[in-house]
């Protein structure tokens, strides 16, 4: 028996799922809307603020000092890289998968990828004393006479971030050029020129779609490996070094799958809202949203396994200095992140295993949400932990919390907040065309499977 | 055409059933010789080749559980000839007494244990713990097996939960299994990722097994209208997939590796990566694992072709097969010559041939396809748009 | 209409079916065709074209990799050697972080490529929309336009009825350079 949302599709019209995508476009932006916006901008303006008084000051007003020289902007740069992840995953792996949930999340974790990068490209930025200098990093031909250094993983990262920036965005945006198109026909005004221009003159022809499918597919193969790679080399920034708890050959795929964990929550925090304001409900099922609980179920699994993994192998090495770090790891001044990151994620979305949590609404927004503060925690153990307490004993410092570091993360997250806001009003939320397809291949399968008795008229039941 | 193919059994050819004789014999008779001539060699190709092919019957079962978690429709008329390679992991159980009572040969450190990795390496624990593992997992496969055969609604709501624990088991207890049976034959050496590594080459080998067993059965049962060339092409690029992530996890050791330089952990990098013969091997490994089934499996015809797909899967079967033997030598292997495959070939030309024979006797006893699987009867009339 | 701008007739239909042996049929008969639709059509796409368009934007994408990757090398060697610094006892050329330079920009010069060539098989961006393009064909029709002789014109346009088009045009040349949709 296929899954309900398999063939439910069937019963829309194609018009139906125009009108019902580009309806939250084409209106006007409503109050509650506008009140977001304004919220997400306050909240920028902190982190404005925030920076602003850093610059004006210097570094020493963030909680930055010896020996924890990294500490909450390196954790939110990791996070929010991390988050990018989920939307290449959803939109390139589970498209080479052929996964019928994807369309549901495509664009919207699309979007949230380029905006999550945009996001965490701030942080190193952020990280500098000298903020204006940020461009050293780019080996061009200077009057010092000196080039990066390509040996380290910080300039890794750079070569990284912005080629997965850069492939997102072309993969992002040429995806929404058939929407673009429809919006063209449907605009009047300034709207007609705008969605005009952004649709490049698409009219969906053969001569047109041919070389599109190719090229979907094949920017689909190419940003796959860069969901291995970008947080590979961001985990590299810490595995590449000597410090216990950070010289671990485990990072690359447990940092992946992280990513690929938080970013997922973040999916789910974002989509229900979507969904209920929006009334995309026939699109955004609930089998849909129980098919990315299950990712994050896995996900899940890999990351407690990698916890296992680096605990048994600490104390396995027998290395004294490995086995003190995990020990104050958990042991520590900062025992409290810690056992809120094993909590969030580890336990929390064991609770996914029930039924009734994965098509609940609320379990699935609360258990998103406490992901994501797990993950963003389990950033900051890893990092200040190993700083605070590194090989000897007489060099060990801890790290505090300071009212600049929190402004400056409320901004990145009301940056974030903005760039989506200000996406679902003007770009349709759902791939248009890709839903369609969905509608023409479920009544082709009720077609075909009723022929062959396999679809009995009232027996479609939930996955 | 359904009632054909929900009678259908799969029996070899008398040739294939007497090749397979031959390998079991050829396989015993060097294990007699070098039991005489070259003890510690018998045990080292011994351990080698059963974790092998340990390894690829167990992931007969996992490839049908995460099949049927990942509701893969396409995979279903692979299942049983998939799952069916579960009837050698009993025989497999067995077989490793053999290598507990070669216990001294295999950790070299047994009569002195390292202090600092006990009570983890303590010999009850150790031999206690690894019987168990298999026994467990073997068990539990010939559950999944027996589940599956049976195939009705019930059944069907029992696997829908067992495969869970099929994938869970699997990853955590052959991470163990990796350690103790890699990582500890070499006692100053500890890696964070082994596990992974570990439990990841045998499902990649796995998946290569699977797309040879398939083309194989499609043109022995002429099943091409059933075992189409869209369904080689699926396990075909999971096949691909994994690969590169198998070279990924290798990769991200020898990075880190690599970086830190640390006496503590470079060891066995330099002995794979600079000390002849271990560089040597180690280019051959990666070239038939990887590198080779990359440049291949990057074309789709290839793919598509069961006789191309066959080669690829070839190539990458042989390339883990010589890493098993390179991960078990490195740590052992002591002589100054080249460290001779040639005998841990014979030696799993039995392992080969006694396997084998398990999976034929368990295929020639259930239906080939799961024809009370309500997924497998959409998979013979629904075939969905590929890209 | 004048002859001389007559170009064709184009035929919407509201069944994917219908509309998919119309175009094979016209396709069979030897005459250009253009098809328009909401979804991409995979499969009418791979029995309408078997060698098109599509294959070199696979190779440009290959051609662009290995440009990219190429120059990813020539870069990090030439500059590691202008200034040669030694940093953690590494050495000055040291191909692991190399080769993962080199795997970025193969994937960045291989998306350019592919962005590149696809623009370019799709001639786009394009400043005016054809002639014979409705906006129900993005939305819930599909679209058959068949390039014939005015004196072709009826027959084509009593087949098209024949094969299941709701509507059928009679489509003329359009000035260059309009953006907006064609009125008639």
């Amino acid at each position: 028996m296929p899954l309900r949302s398999e063939i439910e599709p069937a019963r829309f019209t194609l018009r139906e799922v125009s009108d019902e995508i580009l309806r939250p476009v084409e209106a006007p932006p409503s109050m509650r809307f506008l009140l977001g916006l304004a919220f997400s901008l306050l909240c920028v303006a902190i982190g404005v603020a925030a920076w602003g008084r850093q610059l004006y000051i210097g570094m020493g007003v963030s909680g930055l000092a010896w020996p924890v020289m990294w500490a909450m902007y390196i954790t939110c740069f990791v996070f929010w890289i991390g988050i990018a992840h989920s939307g290449t995953l959803i939109s390139a792996i589970l498209y080479l998968f052929r996964a019928k949930f994807r369309p549901s999340f495509s664009r919207a974790s699309e979007a949230m990828t380029i905006f999550a990068i945009a996001t965490a490209g701030l942080f190193p930025i952020l990280h500098l004393g000298r903020a204006w200098r940020f461009y050293w990093v780019f080996p061009y031909p200077n009057e010092r006479r000196i080039w990066v250094n390509f040996r380290s993983p910080l300039v890794l990262d750079i070569f990284a971030i912005s080629t997965y920036l850069t492939v997102s965005l072309i993969f992002w945006y040429l995806g929404m050029v058939p929407d673009f198109a429809e919006l063209r026909d449907r605009a009047l005004g300034w709207r007609r020129t705008l969605y005009g221009v952004l649709s490049l003159g698409w009219v969906g022809s053969l001569r047109q779609k041919a070389p599109f499918l190719k090229l979907y597919i094949l920017l689909a193969g190419l940003a796959t490996p860069l969901v291995l790679s970008v947080h590979t080399m961001v985990s590299w920034d810490f595995a590449l070094s000597l410090l216990p708890g950070w010289h671990e050959e485990i990072f690359p795929p447990y940092f992946v799958a992280g990513a690929i964990f938080s970013g997922l929550a973040m999916v789910l925090t974002l989509v229900i809202p979507l969904r209920h304001y929006f009334h995309f409900e026939n699109h955004i099922t609930m089998d849909h949203l129980e098919a990315l609980a299950k990712l994050i179920i896995l996900t899940s699994s890999i990351v407690a396994y990698s916890y296992a993994s680096e605990y048994f192998t600490a104390w396995y090495s027998g290395d004294t200095y490995e086995r003190t770090a995990y020990f104050l790891r958990a042991f520590g001044h900062y025992w409290k992140p810690f056992w809120i990151m094993s909590v969030c994620n580890v336990l929390v979305p064991l609770l996914f295993f029930f039924r009734r949590v994965r098509r609940s609404l609320v379990g699935l927004l609360v258990v998103s949400i406490l992901v994501n503060i797990g993950m963003f925690l389990e950033r900051l153990v890893i990092i200040v932990t190993t700083l605070a307490y590194s090989f000897d004993p007489g060099s060990w410092g801890l790290w505090h919390l300071t009212w600049v570091e929190v402004g400056i993360v409320i901004g990145s997250f009301g940056w974030f907040m903005t760039l989506f806001l200000l996406f679902v009003q003007f770009a349709p939320s759902l791939p248009i065309a890709e839903v369609k397809r969905d509608v023409l291949e479920a009544r082709d399968m009720v077609e075909t499977l009723t022929a062959a008795n396999l679809l009995p008229g009232e027996t479609v039941h939930a996955g | 055409m359904d009632e054909t193919l929900a009678q259908l059994r799969a029996t070899a050819t008398p040739h294939a059933r007497a090749l397979l004789w031959v390998l079991l014999t050829i396989g015993v008779v060097t294990a007699a010789v070098l039991s005489l001539t070259d003890h510690a060699r018998l045990w080292y190709d011994y351990l080698a080749n059963f974790l092998f092919f340990t390894g690829l019957a167990q992931n007969g079962i996992v490839w049908s559980a995460v099949t049927r978690g990942c509701n893969a429709r396409w995979a279903r008329p692979l299942q049983r000839i998939a799952e069916s390679l579960a009837g050698a992991l009993p025989l497999s159980v067995l077989l490793f007494i053999p290598l507990m009572l070669a216990r001294r040969t295999i950790w070299t450190w047994w009569s002195a244990p390292p202090q600092r990795k006990l009570p983890w390496l303590s010999h009850g624990f150790l031999l206690g713990r690894d019987f168990a593992i298999f026994a467990g997992l073997a068990a539990l496969s010939v559950y999944y097996l027996r589940v599956s055969v049976v195939g009705d609604e019930r059944a069907q709501r029992k696997l829908a939960r067992l495969w869970v624990v099929v994938v869970f088991a699997y990853c955590y207890l052959w991470t163990i299994i990796g350690l103790d049976l890699n990582v500890a034959l070499y006692p100053g050496w500890y890696d964070y990722i082994y596990g992974w590594y570990f439990f990841i080459v045998h499902w990649y080998g796995g998946l290569a097994l699977v797309s040879i067993l398939a083309i194989l059965w499609r043109r022995r049962l002429a099943l091409a209208h059933v075992i189409t060339d869209d369904i080689l092409h699926d396990n075909g690029e999971l096949t691909f997939a994994f690969g590169i992530f198998w070279a990924y996890l290798f990769w991200a050791q020898f990075m880190v590796l690599w970086y830190a330089n640390r006496q503590d952990d470079i060891t066995i990098l330099i002995r794979l990566s600079q000390q002849h013969p271990w560089v040597t091997l180690s280019w051959i490994t990666l070239a038939l694992g990887f590198f080779l089934p990359f440049g291949f499996g990057l074309s789709r015809v290839w793919k598509r072709r069961p006789a191309t797909l066959a080669y690829i899967a070839s190539l990458a079967l042989t390339g883990l097969w010589i890493s098993e033997n390179l991960m078990v030598d490195v740590s052992l292997w002591h002589r100054p010559s080249f460290p001779p495959l040639i005998t841990s070939a014979l030696i799993g030309c039995g392992f080969c041939g006694a396997y084998g024979l398990c999976y034929l006797w368990v295929l020639r006893r259930v239906t080939v396809f799961p024809m009370r699987d309500p997924v497998m009867l959409e998979a013979l009339v629904w075939h969905p748009a590929r890209h | 209409m004048p002859a001389d701008r007559f170009v064709g007739v184009c035929a919407s239909f509201e069944d994917q079916k219908l509309w998919r042996a119309a175009t094979f049929a016209a396709q069979a008969s030897g005459q250009a065709i253009e098809a328009y639709g909401p979804v991409a059509d995979e499969q009418t796409m791979r029995l309408l074209r078997p060698h098109s368009t599509q294959n070199p934007v696979r190779l440009w994408t290959l051609l662009g990799g290995i440009f990219g990757g190429t120059i990813a090398f020539c870069m990090t060697i030439w500059m590691s050697r202008n200034w040669p610094l030694v940093v953690g006892g590494k050495p000055i050329v040291s191909w692991p972080p190399f080769i993962c330079i080199c795997f970025e920009m193969t994937v960045l010069y291989a998306s350019f490529a592919c962005m590149g060539s696809f623009l370019a098989y799709a001639r786009l961006p394009h400043l005016t929309l054809p002639a014979a393009y409705r906006p129900e064909f993005a939305v819930d029709h599909f679209g058959l336009f068949v390039a014939c002789a005015p004196i072709e014109a009826e027959h084509w346009q009593r087949q098209l009825i024949e094969q299941g088009a709701q509507w059928v045009w009679l489509i003329e040349n359009q000035p260059r350079g309009r953006l907006a949709l064609p009125t008639f």
